[in-house]
C-alpha cells in the first residue's frame, strides 16, 4: 500500500495533497510525520486533500482523528477537502462527518480559515462541549 | 360438657369426639372378656386343663393366618367398611357358635370357640387403635388416647361383673348371645365415629392401604426396612417378654407366700380389683396430662422405669409386697400410659401402610414376644433353676434394652413426624449464577439439537445467564442454523465463552444475510481478533454504524502497529455521549466492547454506569465485573437501589468477595442510606457466602426495618444450609427471636382490639412475623426441619398441621415451646392468644425497641437476659430504645 503526499503552503495554511491508500503502516506514518513537521514549523491550520485517496482503513481513520486533535492542540484546525464517496460513507458511518469541516472546493476551504465569525462560532461551540461539522 | 372436658384435660369438642370411641373400645373389651369367660368355662367343661396349651398353640398359629388374610382384604377396602364388615363378621360367627353350642353341643365346637375368641381378642382390639390412629390427628390423639384407653379398662371391669351375673342367670352360652349385641352396637359406633371424622375432607384418611404391603411377608419386610417400625416392634416385643416374666414372678412369689388355694384366689381377686381401679384412674386423670406435658418420650419411659424399680425391689426383698409393686406397675401403667404412648408412635406412619403394619406388630410381634417370654422362663427358671427373685436379673437386663428402645422410638417418632411434613420447594435462593460445566453443557446439547428455534434459544439463554466455562460443539453447530436469531445468539454465547476456534466461520458470517448476525459477528471479531472492520468489510452500509464504530475503537485501542489510543478514545467518547435516536444502541455497543479495550477508558465506564438506559447500565456493570474495577464498587452499591439492575450489581459486587464485605457492612448499618439500597445488601452478602459475609449478616440481625431484618435472617438461613458451621451468636439470635415473638403477640393485641378483624396489611405483617420466628428458630436449631414445618403450618391440612405441632412439641425447648406453640395451635382461639399476649406483654407494644424494653421488665429471667443482651448490642444510647425504655418505665 502506498500513499503519495505533497505539502503546499498558502497564506499560512498547509495543504496536503494525498493520493493512494491511507492505510496501516507506511502511509499512516507518512501523514503523521508530515503533520508533525507542519506543527513544528508553526503551521497548525491544515487542509487534507483526500481527492486521490482510494482507500482508508481504521488506522488511516485514526490518523485523520489524530491530525484533527493535534491541530486543535496547536490552536489550529484541520479541514478535509475533496472527499470521495467511499470516504464520505466511512466518515458518515463513524459519525466523523459531523466533526470534521469538509469542503469540495479548495478556495472556499482556505477562505474558511480566514472567517472570523467561523472561528468564533467554532471556539464557542468548542467551549460548550459541542462540535460542529460542515460539508460544503 | 365443658366442665367434664376441663376436668379430663380435654379440649373443646373432644368429649363429643372421644365418647363414641370410649364406647367402641368399652364394647370390644367387654365382648372379649365375656368371650374369654365363656370359652374357658365351656372348654374346661368338655376337655381337661392339660389340653389348654394345644388350644393356645392353635390360636398363635391361626392368628398369623387370619392376619395375613386380613392384610390382603385391608389393601382394597375402605377402613370404615373394613371395620364394620369385621364387626358384623364377628357378630355373625359368634351367633353361629352360640346356635351350635346351645342347640347341638358338638364337641368340635368348643376348641373352635376357644381359637375364635383368641383371634377376635387380638384383631378387634388392634382395630380400635387403628381407627383412632386414622381419624385423630397427633394433637387430638395426645389428648384423647387417655379417654379411649379408659374405655377399654372400664370395659374389662364391666365385662367381668356382667359375665358373672349373666352366666348365673341365663347360663354360660348366653354370654355369646350378649356378645352379638355388643358387636352390632360397636359397628354402629364405628359408623358414628366415621361420620364425625374428617374422612371426607382429607385424602389422608379415605384411602386405607392402596399400594401398601400385600401380605404378611411384605408387612414384615416393611418393618425391617423402617427404623421407626423396628423401634415400635422392639418395644412391643420387649414389653411382652418383661411383663410375662414379671407376671410369673408375681404368681410364683404369691404361691410361695400364701400357699392356700382360697387365700391365693382372694388375694388375686383383691389385687386385680385394685389395680383395675388404679389403671382406670390413671388413664382418666393422668395419661392425657402426662402426654401433653411431657410428650411421648417421657410417657414411654414411665412403665419400664417403674418395672425396673419393682424388679429391684423383688431382687432385694423378694416379698409379696415387692412382687405386688412390680405386677401393680404393670397392671396400672401398661394399659393406660404405656399403651396410649405406644399407639401415638403409629400416628406419623403413612396411611397407605398403617393398617397392615399395625395389624402385623399388634398381633404377630406381640405373640412372638409372648413366645419369647415362655422361652426365657424355660431357659432361666426351668433349666438354670433361677428363683423368682433371680429372674429379676434377667428382667432388669431386658428392661435396659426396653429403655434404650424407648429412647430410640421417641427419636424415630420425631424424625418420622419431620419426614411426614410435605417437602415444599425450597426458597428461591438468590444463588450465584450457575456455572455451566461440561456435564451440564452436554445435557443441554440435546435441547440445542431441537428443531424448534424457540427451544434452542431457550437453551442458549441458559448459557448466557450462566457462567459458561466451556462452549460445546453443539453451540458451534448452531452457527449454521437456519434461524438468524439462533445464529446471532450462538455467536454471542461463543464470544462470551472466549471460544476462538470458530474465528474463520465468524469471519464468513460478516457476509451473512441478516444484519443482526453480521453485527454480532463483527462484535465477536472485535473482541477476539485484531480485525480491522473497515478493511474486512467491503460494504459498510450492510452494517449498523454502532458496530462499525465499536469495531474501529477496538482495533485502534489494542496494542500493535495500528494502536492509536488517542483516536480510539475520541471515537469511544463520542459513542458514550451519543444521545437521540439510536443513541442507546451506540452506548450499549460501547458498554459491550469496553471489556476488550485496554485499561484506559475508566471515565467512559463511569459515564456508562450512570447512563439512563437500564440495558446500558447492565452491560457497564458486567464490564466492571469482568475488568475487576474495585474503584467502581461505590457506584455498584448505589446501583443496588435501582430495581432494574440491582440483580446484576449484586452479582458483580459478590464477585469481589471479601474485598467488598467491609463496604457492604458500612452501608448495611448506615441508616442514612436509602432502605431500597440497604435491603439488597443481605442478598449480596449471601452470594459472597464467606465467613466474614456471614458475620456481617449476623451483626445486623437487630435491624429495625422488618423487610431488611427478613432478608438478613433469610440470608443467614441459606448460608447456614451451605455452611453447617455455626457462625451466629446464639444469645443475639435468642434475643431477636424473643423480640419477634413479642412483636407477634403485639399483633394479636391489635387483632383483639379490632375484634378479630385483620385487614390485608395486618395479615401480611403477621405472616411475615411468623416466618421470621421460624427462620430465627432455624438459626438456633439448624438440624430441625423448621422450613417445611412452617410451610405445613401455612397449608390448610389439619393432619399435617397437627403433625408439625407434635413435631415442634418434641423438638423445641420448654421455654420456646410455651411461647411458640400457642401462636400456631389452631385450637387456641385468637381471643385466647390476645389474652396470652396481654399476660406476656402487660401492655401494648408499638415498636421493636419497645418489645425489648418489655423484655427488660419481664418476670422471666430468660427474657430479661435476652433484653440485657439486646441493650448491650444496640447500645443504651440508641434513641429508639431510650425513648421506648423511658415510656415503659413510666407506664
Amino acid at each position: 500500500m502506498t500513499l503519495c503526499l505533497k505539502v503546499r503552503r498558502s497564506a499560512g495554511i498547509a495543504i496536503l495533497d494525498m493520493s493512494g491508500q491511507l492505510a496501516i503502516g507506511q502511509p499512516v506514518l507518512l501523514l503523521r510525520s508530515a503533520i508533525q513537521e507542519c506543527l513544528l514549523t508553526g503551521t497548525a491550520n491544515v487542509i487534507l486533500n483526500l481527492g486521490e485517496v482510494t482507500y482508508i482503513d481504521s488506522a488511516g481513520l485514526g490518523e485523520l482523528i489524530r491530525t484533527y486533535t493535534s491541530c486543535r492542540r496547536g490552536s489550529g484546525q484541520a479541514k478535509l477537502l475533496n472527499l470521495t464517496e467511499t470516504a464520505k460513507e466511512l466518515l458518515r458511518m463513524t459519525k466523523l462527518l459531523t466533526e470534521f469541516d469538509c469542503y469540495d472546493n479548495e478556495v472556499r476551504a482556505v477562505e474558511a480559515f480566514g472567517r472570523k465569525d467561523d472561528a468564533a462560532v467554532d471556539a464557542r461551540s468548542h467551549r460548550s462541549g459541542r462540535r460542529r461539522g460542515r460539508c460544503d | 360438657m365443658v366442665l367434664v372436658e376441663r376436668f379430663l384435660h380435654l379440649g373443646p369438642g373432644d368429649l363429643r369426639r372421644g365418647l363414641p370411641f370410649f364406647g367402641y373400645y368399652f364394647l370390644i373389651i367387654s365382648s372379649y372378656l365375656m368371650g374369654q369367660v365363656a370359652r374357658d368355662a365351656l372348654f374346661l367343661d368338655q376337655f381337661k386343663a392339660v389340653q389348654l396349651p394345644y388350644a393356645d398353640i392353635a390360636v398363635a398359629a391361626l392368628v398369623s393366618l387370619v392376619v395375613a388374610l386380613y392384610i390382603r382384604v385391608a389393601r382394597h377396602a375402605n377402613l370404615r367398611d373394613l371395620l364394620v364388615g369385621s364387626l358384623c363378621s364377628y357378630a355373625l360367627s359368634v351367633l353361629l357358635l352360640w346356635w351350635g353350642l346351645h342347640y347341638h353341643r358338638r364337641p368340635w365346637l368348643y376348641p373352635v370357640l376357644y381359637v375364635w375368641v383368641g383371634i377376635f381378642g387380638v384383631l378387634a382390639t388392634a382395630q380400635v387403635w387403628t381407627l383412632a390412629n386414622f381419624v385423630w390427628t397427633t394433637r387430638e390423639a395426645k389428648r384423647l388416647f387417655g379417654l379411649l384407653g379408659s374405655g377399654g379398662i372400664a370395659g374389662g371391669i364391666f365385662g367381668g361383673f356382667f359375665s358373672n351375673s349373666l352366666a348365673h342367670t341365663f347360663g354360660t352360652e348366653s354370654l355369646l348371645a350378649a356378645m352379638v349385641f355388643f358387636l352390632i352396637a360397636a359397628a354402629a359406633l364405628v359408623q358414628v365415629i366415621w361420620s364425625q371424622s374428617r374422612a371426607g375432607e382429607s385424602p389422608r384418611v379415605t384411602v386405607v392401604s392402596e399400594g401398601g404391603p400385600r401380605n404378611l411377608r411384605e408387612s414384615f419386610g416393611l418393618v425391617l426396612r423402617s427404623r421407626h417400625l423396628q423401634a415400635i416392634a422392639a418395644l412391643i416385643c420387649l414389653s411382652s417378654v418383661v411383663t410375662t416374666a414379671a407376671g410369673w414372678q408375681f404368681k410364683a412369689i404369691a404361691k410361695e407366700t400364701l400357699v392356700q388355694k382360697d387365700a391365693l384366689a382372694a388375694f388375686f381377686g383383691a389385687f386385680y380389683g385394685c389395680t383395675g381401679i388404679g389403671s382406670l384412674f390413671t388413664q382418666l386423670f393422668l395419661t392425657t396430662k402426662l402426654l401433653r406435658r411431657f410428650g411421648v418420650g417421657m410417657a414411654l419411659l414411665i412403665l419400664p422405669i417403674s418395672l425396673f424399680a419393682g424388679s429391684m425391689g423383688v431382687l432385694f426383698w423378694g416379698t409379696l409386697w415387692a412382687a405386688s409393686l412390680l405386677k401393680g406397675s404393670d397392671k396400672v401403667l401398661r394399659y393406660s400410659v404405656d399403651t396410649s404412648a405406644l399407639q401415638l408412635l403409629y400416628l406419623p406412619i403413612p396411611a397407605p401402610v398403617k393398617v397392615q403394619v399395625k395389624s402385623f406388630t399388634d398381633t404377630v410381634i406381640w405373640r412372638f414376644g409372648d413366645g419369647l417370654a415362655g422361652l426365657t422362663l424355660l431357659v432361666f427358671a426351668t433349666h438354670l433353676q433361677f428363683s423368682p427373685r433371680q429372674i429379676s436379673l434377667v428382667n432388669m437386663a431386658l428392661l435396659g434394652l426396653w429403655l434404650l428402645a424407648a429412647v430410640i422410638a421417641r427419636r424415630r417418632y420425631v424424625a418420622t413426624l419431620g419426614k411426614s411434613m410435605r417437602h415444599f420447594a425450597r426458597d428461591q435462593l438468590v444463588a450465584p449464577r450457575p456455572i455451566i460445566d461440561r456435564a451440564t453443557t452436554r445435557s443441554l446439547a440435546v435441547q440445542l439439537a431441537s428443531t424448534d428455534p424457540d427451544e434452542v434459544l431457550s437453551a442458549l439463554s441458559l448459557f448466557e445467564t450462566g457462567q459458561q466455562q466451556h462452549a460445546d460443539s453443539a453451540i458451534r453447530g448452531l452457527l449454521d442454523h437456519p434461524t438468524a436469531a439462533v445464529r446471532t445468539r450462538a455467536i454471542a454465547v461463543l464470544g462470551a465463552a472466549g471460544d476462538t476456534s470458530v474465528r474463520e466461520r465468524i469471519v464468513e458470517m460478516l457476509h451473512d444475510d441478516d444484519l443482526e448476525v453480521r453485527t454480532e459477528a463483527l462484535h465477536y471479531l472485535s473482541r477476539h481478533d485484531h480485525i480491522d472492520a473497515l478493511a474486512s468489510v467491503r460494504e459498510l452500509n450492510r452494517f449498523s454504524d454502532f458496530s462499525i464504530r465499536s469495531a474501529t475503537v477496538a482495533f485502534l485501542a489494542k496494542p500493535g502497529e495500528a494502536q492509536n489510543v488517542e483516536a480510539a478514545r475520541w471515537l469511544f467518547d463520542a459513542m458514550v455521549k451519543e444521545q437521540g435516536a439510536g443513541g442507546a444502541h451506540t452506548r450499549l455497543a460501547a458498554a459491550r466492547i469496553i471489556t476488550a479495550l485496554p485499561d484506559c477508558f475508566e471515565s467512559q465506564l463511569a459515564m456508562l454506569l450512570a447512563d439512563s438506559d437500564a440495558e446500558v447500565v447492565r452491560q457497564a456493570i458486567r464490564a466492571v465485573g469482568a475488568l475487576r474495577k474495585r474503584r467502581f464498587v461505590p457506584a455498584l452499591v448505589e446501583r443496588l437501589a435501582d430495581p432494574r439492575v440491582s440483580q446484576d450489581a449484586g452479582a458483580v459486587l459478590a464477585g469481589f468477595e471479601n474485598a467488598v464485605v467491609g463496604t457492604l457492612a458500612d452501608c448495611l448499618s448506615n441508616s442514612h442510606l436509602s432502605l431500597a439500597l440497604r435491603r439488597e445488601i443481605p442478598r449480596v452478602l449471601l452470594r459472597i457466602g464467606t465467613a466474614p459475609a456471614a458475620r456481617v449478616l449476623a451483626e445486623n440481625l437487630l435491624q429495625v426495618d422488618d423487610v431488611l431484618r427478613d432478608r438478613v435472617i433469610s440470608s443467614l438461613n441459606k448460608l447456614q444450609e451451605r455452611h453447617p458451621t455455626p457462625f451466629v451468636d446464639r444469645n443475639l439470635v435468642e434475643t431477636v427471636l424473643v423480640a419477634e415473638i413479642m412483636d407477634h403477640y403485639r399483633s394479636y393485641q391489635i387483632l383483639g382490639a379490632r375484634r378479630g378483624h385483620a385487614d390485608e396489611m395486618l395479615q401480611a405483617s403477621m405472616t411475615r412475623e411468623l416466618e421470621r420466628i421460624f427462620r430465627l428458630m432455624k438459626l438456633l436449631f439448624p438440624s430441625i426441619d423448621l422450613q417445611n414445618a412452617y410451610r405445613e403450618i401455612q397449608s390448610k391440612d389439619a393432619v399435617g398441621h397437627a403433625n408439625v405441632l407434635e413435631f415442634l412439641d418434641n423438638t423445641l425447648n420448654s421455654q420456646l415451646r410455651s411461647l411458640v406453640i400457642p401462636m400456631i395451635d389452631p385450637e387456641i382461639s385468637p381471643r385466647e392468644r390476645t389474652a396470652l399476649a396481654d399476660k406476656l406483654l402487660g401492655s401494648r407494644v408499638n415498636s421493636y425497641h419497645e418489645a425489648i424494653a418489655i423484655l427488660l421488665h419481664s418476670e422471666d429471667p430468660w427474657l430479661r437476659t435476652c433484653a440485657e443482651y439486646a441493650i448491650e448490642k444496640l447500645g443504651p444510647a440508641t434513641p429508639g430504645f431510650r425513648a421506648a425504655h423511658a415510656q415503659w418505665s413510666t407506664t
